[in-house]
């Protein structure tokens, strides 16, 4: 079972990606509440700390007996591959409160990490992508 | 997108915020600063039942409130936070850290 959308760049992304989970019929309502942290988190973050080009934010669902894989791509940049690149070497740090902007930081990342089996930020030289994996809701799959 | 909506109420000794909408980059400064301005100043208790989606910056704000509440010596309180507010919540993997009512019937005098 697949369900696709395109995403606008900018403030209606999120929105648009909202409107869009309501609308997969194959998703349990605990799927679909995990898939909106972690998908606002991930399409939130694709906004505000990249520059989403003209193609939008390609974001794909799928979901099979056992997990559901989330995917989004977007046009490559190079604070993405700098973000993944840490990610990967595990230098990220842990949630922390920036006292200046009034704003805790890393958060999301923890969110994700705890909803999620397996998260994957790959940059290309075109194209990024994210991908995330959760466990199926038990008896929610009749495919 | 659909707009977020911080009602300030008053309940007893709390002061009430009602949130309706999605709590994400866009429209947590809405919540923030209703929040910051009762927070540590007065009991306060946040009604999270009509909250759609929630993103780390509204659970970043929650978790400065209390911060502030519990400086000050003051109370505040979750009530009935939504599925989606509530996994969340649980998913910052500190969900203790979030003090939490099911109902506002259930909130101290």
């Amino acid at each position: 079972m697949v369900a696709e959308v395109r995403l606008p760049g900018g403030t209606q992304a999120i929105g648009a990606y909202d409107k869009f989970l309501a609308g997969i019929p194959f998703l349990s309502d605990r799927e679909r509440c995990t898939l909106t942290i972690a998908g606002d988190e991930v399409v939130d973050n694709l906004v505000t700390h990249g520059e989403v080009g003209q193609a939008g934010i390609h974001v794909r669902i799928r979901k099979t007996a056992s997990c559901i894989l989330f995917m989004a791509l977007v046009e490559s940049h190079a604070s993405f591959r700098e973000f993944a690149q840490r990610f990967k070497n595990g230098l990220l740090p842990g949630p922390r409160f920036n006292k200046h902007l009034g704003r805790w930081h890393g958060l999301g990342l923890t969110m994700c990490r705890n909803l999620c089996t397996r998260i994957v930020y790959r940059a290309g030289e075109y194209t990024d992508r994210v991908f995330l994996e959760f466990r199926t809701d038990p008896g929610s799959c009749t495919d | 997108m659909t707009g977020i909506s911080v009602e300030p109420s008053q309940k007893g000794k709390f002061t009430v915020l009602t949130v309706q909408g999605p709590i994400n980059s866009y429209t947590f400064t809405e919540l923030q600063e209703k929040a910051m301005n009762y927070a540590g100043k007065s009991d306060l208790a946040i009604d999270l039942s009509g909250v759609s989606t929630m993103t780390s910056a509204g659970i970043g704000v929650i978790l400065a409130a209390i911060e502030d509440a519990e400086a000050a010596g003051k109370r505040i309180f979750i009530v009935q936070p939504s599925e989606v507010a509530r996994l969340a919540i649980e998913s910052t993997g500190f969900g203790d850290r979030f003090p939490t009512v099911a109902t506002m019937k259930d909130l101290p005098a």
